[in-house]
């Protein structure tokens, strides 16, 4: 019995059975133990004072350096701006397409063609010029960054850890709560959303350069000893050399993550963007110039992703027939022949504009849906918030009456609860799954207290075990400190909110994307209909769904909940498709040798040969949730989003920022459960 | 091609600028210096702030027109990134307007003219269903028609953007009502609902502001709440509910001008020009749903408004010029 329990397991469990054992306690005695079941206000500090004067203090010492930067980045971005602006229409769709011929063929160019038609019938060139302005000075600043901070961390594996860190807090931290302090820095403007993009795009980079350099084949390091290489060689010629494809991996990542920023980080305006147009759009509900405007962004995004991840394909490829200086060459003169000769024919871009006729028919059209299909909209909403968001929101306890599910929690039906909870863990605790049963329990106790009334004392303490479990005294401490930082910073019930709300959406978004990705996986056609869709998702501006979600659900937690789902299944979708398609086909083989049913070798087989990418995927899902939920709140939700908009109407930039690190801290401790999770 | 067209036109304006000084006597501008004016979002904004800009640049100044966010505004007030703000709603601006004025270097140049009433609001077809609207008390028995699964067996309540500062949570309770608070998350989730509510009929009571474009295309009525009384809202005696506060109506908001403190030693003469401009609620919102439903220009409609206006704004002018 001892052997088959290493020491540390069964203390957490016992632990974790202390904790629960007091959760109940704290939920049968909510009155006299209070204090364990809520956070007591007492227990709160002044952080966000706290971390104001730290802002104030740093903002003016450092003020004039970082306004020295900020002019000269935005005149760059001017000078730019009105150099692109010069150039007519016509040219630019010429050069581009005959560029995004030379470097990715004839399909990108027509792409890049139709975008480029797409973007002037919208009636948005110069806006999409202001954003294309914005991307292309961003995104030179993060692969620059990134790349030296990815070096940084392949050289020492302490700096490694931090920059880990540090990365998570980047992506994770809504952009809404360090925005404030970004335009007292650089002084009001496109440059503060500049830097938030390049602070958001890095991260790619930087883990990919990382990755790649740490990755050098051990006999390639040898072969270039041997030659003779010195360290600078070595490092130049040699690692660098072997991390291309995934350095060329980050660019493309970096790219999209500039792209998804820039747009988010028009709300401080000043540059008339495409952003701006989708913000302005989702302000007054107009669903047609929302989504015209979004299309160009997803437009450009899959355009730019394609031709970059076209670039280094196509870099092994045998050589054009004209040599590179004479196609430039001509593209050149091409260009030029437009602009003497067409482009002063044809008319400006706002004349051309088909929205003002578009716009109508497509709200009209979007209003005509949302009457027919009242009924079923109803109906699903009706369904699921009684049977599953408020259960996890309020609890049994609070959600089974009559109102709500016709039927009371009477003594007895309580008796069955309790009974067949605890019967089931004492079955499993018999089978020697300690795991099992305790996760058993506490399913037990959420589903019955929900999420807003879980203990916080007992759940902290239960988390932290688990924690040490899985990654030791160190995750322990990150554990206990992160949850403990947000309760003190009286976050503690917003975070709660917020946990129920990415939990519904989270084990929504793996069942419906997992299933999705094995029916990709298996059917051809599926996976076809499924990338653009994915694609659509993936980079329209999220603030353009939230309109037809609210048109057809109303404001509330159903449609923030559809809104995080949205966004949050493709990766997982995504993950999936691709772990089950990299199966070897010796492993299924021998599935079907040994007799197995399609559904047995999917389980049996396919599952756990796919299974690390299927983690990658699940913790890809918990991020994007995560990234969501500033933009969800914009349709209702409570919670840590919703206190970051509290705090930028507050003008409390402490507050704002203690929100979105409360995020960063929910998304780096599931993130660290995760990845020692997959180690086991 | 273009910038010398600029200049001409440049050339033209300051002309007819000066043209208009001289019969003021011999004013010039303080500065040539752009004066940055913000653009937010909303058309009245816009309408308002182009109707300033059009004054100034007759006086003879430069005028810059700055899209920004509405709340990142208040910040770039400060260190004169911006110059001025024409339309700050005291109902939704939060706390960001006093934490600018306090930081010194906002100041407040006057209200608008702009009279906003917030207030609960409900489409015209639910007087049907709710007999007794647009009487408060009517919805005391009305919980079950505004209710939804989230919110049974209590009604639906559709409150401001909890970033917007809002009372209604205490309200309801002061008034006895069987209604839940739910906040909306942003301007565009309540216009949105609005609009699916009148094309599906479905119940709706909102917390919303007038004057707003909605109010041209969408019949909603006002609920009479119990009238507001002076500390009504910090006086359980005040009111109808002896023991509770906020037991009244709202008090009626503001629309503020503010400006950069510079602006001041800068164009003294342009503060004061802006601290004269009025625009009423009628005025405005015949201008707005011109350019929203009309597809008039902004341009023009603006234009249209100097031209009838003229007595009005060439005697501000002439205040300023003194």
């Amino acid at each position: 019995m001892l052997e088959a329990f290493p020491n540390r397991q069964s203390l957490t469990a016992l632990g974790c059975f202390g904790a629960l054992a007091l959760a109940v306690l704290a939920v049968m005695f909510g009155r006299e133990l209070s204090w364990l079941a809520q956070v007591p206000a007492s227990f709160s500090l002044p952080v966000s004072n706290w971390t104001n004067a730290a802002i104030a203090t740093f903002s003016t010492e450092f003020r004039s350096l970082f306004r020295f930067v900020g002019d000269a980045l935005n005149w760059q971005l001017k000078t730019l701006q009105s150099v692109l602006l010069d150039i007519p229409w016509s040219v630019m769709i010429v050069v581009l397409t005959l560029g995004a011929l030379r470097i990715a063929g004839p399909g990108l160019a027509a792409l890049t063609a139709t975008t480029c038609l797409y973007i002037v019938f919208a009636g948005y060139w110069k806006e999409s010029i202001a954003t294309l302005t914005l991307v292309s000075l961003g995104l030179p600043l993060a692969c620059i960054f990134g790349a030296a901070l990815g070096i940084l961390a392949h050289s020492n594996r302490y700096v490694a850890a931090a920059v880990d860190a540090v990365l998570d807090v980047m992506q994770t931290v809504p952009a809404f709560a360090y925005l404030t302090p970004l335009i007292v820095l650089f002084g009001f403007g496109p440059v503060a959303g500049l830097v938030a993009s390049v602070l958001f795009a890095l991260p790619p980079m930087t883990r990919n350069v990382k990755v790649g350099l740490d990755q050098t084949p051990r006999e390639t390091i040898e072969a270039a000893e041997i030659a003779g290489c010195s360290r600078l060689q070595m490092f130049a010629l040699v690692r660098l050399g072997a991390a291309t494809r995934q350095i060329l991996m980050g660019l493309n990542q970096t790219i999209m993550a500039t792209l998804s920023m820039v747009i988010f980080a028009a709300v401080i305006g000043g540059f008339e963007d495409i952003g701006w147009e989708v913000l302005r759009a989702a302000r007054r509900a107009e669903f047609g110039n929302g989504i015209i405007a979004g299309l160009v962004v997803t437009l450009l995004a899959i355009l730019l992703d394609r031709v970059s991840e076209a670039a280094f394909v196509r870099e092994r490829q045998p050589q054009n027939k004209l040599s590179a200086p004479s196609f430039w060459g001509l593209a050149v003169l091409a260009g030029g022949v437009v602009w003497v000769v067409i482009a002063p024919l044809l008319p400006s871009p706002a004349q051309l504009s088909m929205r003002p006729y578009l716009a109508p028919v497509l709200n009209d059209s979007l209003m005509s849906v949302s009457v027919y299909l009242s009924t079923v909209t109803a109906t699903l909403k009706s369904v699921i918030t009684t049977y599953f968001l408020l259960p996890l929101r309020i609890g049994l306890v609070r959600s089974l009456t009559p109102a709500i599910w016709g039927f009371e929690m009477s003594p007895a039906l309580m008796a069955i609860y309790v009974t067949v909870f605890c019967g089931s863990a004492l079955v499993l605790a018999f089978r020697q799954q300690v795991g099992a049963a305790l996760g058993v329990l506490f399913a037990g106790l959420l589903l019955y207290t929900g999420f807003s009334g879980m203990p916080w004392l007992p759940l902290i303490a239960g988390l932290t075990l688990v924690g040490w479990w899985l990654g030791g005294i160190r995750l322990a401490a990150i554990t206990a400190g992160g949850l403990m930082a947000i309760a003190v910073s009286g976050f503690w019930p917003s975070t709660m909110f917020s946990a129920y709300l990415m939990a519904a959406s989270i084990i929504t978004a793996i069942v419906l994307g997992g299933l999705l990705g094995v029916l990709a996986a298996e059917y051809e056609p599926v996976s076809r209909t499924m990338r653009p869709v994915n694609d659509f998702l993936q980079t329209i501006p999220p603030f353009v769904i939230l309109i037809p979600l609210i048109m057809f659900f109303q404001v509330g937690d159903f449609s923030s909940y559809l809104a995080i789902v949205a966004y949050a299944i493709v990766p997982m979708a995504r993950y999936t498709e691709q772990g089950l398609r990299h199966v070897p086909a010796t492993q299924s083989d021998a599935g079907h040798l040994a007799g197995c049913t399609s559904l047995q070798l999917l389980f049996l087989v396919k599952f756990p040969a796919a299974r690390s990418d299927i983690i990658l995927g699940l913790n890809q899902t918990i991020m994007a949730a995560l990234a969501m939920l500033a933009v969800a709140a914009l349709v209702g939700s409570r919670g840590l989003g919703q206190d970051v908009y509290i705090a930028l109407s507050k003008a409390d930039s402490g507050m704002g920022l203690l929100a979105g690190l409360s995020i960063a801290m929910i998304a780096m401790i599931s993130d660290r459960f995760m990845r020692r999770m997959a180690v086991r | 091609m273009i910038r010398k067209f600029t200049r001409a036109l440049a050339i033209v304006t300051a002309a007819s600028g000066f043209a208009a000084a001289a019969s003021a006597g011999d004013w010039k501008p303080e500065s040539t210096d752009p004066i940055k004016l913000t653009i937010n979002e909303w058309t009245g904004q816009t309408i308002t702030t182009h109707i300033a800009g059009k004054i100034l640049k007759n006086m003879g100044y430069n005028v810059e027109y700055v899209v920004a966010g509405y709340f990142p505004q208040m910040t770039a007030l400060q260190d004169g990134s911006v110059t001025a703000a024409l339309e700050i709603w005291t109902t939704n601006i939060g706390d960001a307007y006093d934490k600018a004025l306090e930081t010194k270097n906002v100041v407040d140049v006057g209200g608008l003219g702009i009279k906003p009433v917030e207030t609960w609001f409900y489409p015209a077809y639910m007087e049907e269903t709710c007999p007794g609207l647009p009487d408060w008390k009517a919805l005391k028995n009305c919980a079950a028609v505004f209710a939804t699964p989230d919110t049974a067996p209590e009604g639906r309540f559709l409150d401001y953007p909890a970033d917007w500062g809002t009372t209604n949570k205490d309200r309801i309770k002061a008034l006895d009502l069987p209604f839940v608070a739910i906040p909306a998350g942003s301007e565009g989730a309540i216009v949105a609902e609005i609009k699916s509510a009148f094309a599906k009929k479905t119940p709706l009571v909102v917390m919303w502001y007038k004057p707003h474009w909605v109010y041209g295309k969408y019949d909603l009525r006002q609920v009479e709440l119990p009238p507001y009384e002076d500390g009504c809202f910090d006086k359980h005696e005040v009111g109808l509910n002896p023991n509770a506060t906020y037991d009244c109506d709202f008090v009626r908001g503001d629309v503020r001008k503010v400006a950069w403190v510079g602006m001041a030693e800068k164009w003294p003469a342009a503060v004061k020009l802006i601290s004269s401009l009025r625009i009423t609620n009628d005025e405005q919102i015949e201008m707005i749903t011109k350019i929203d439903e009309g597809g008039a220009s902004l341009d023009a409609v603006t234009t249209d408004w100097l031209a009838a206006n003229e007595k009005t704004w060439k005697g501000w002018v002439a205040d300023a010029e003194k």
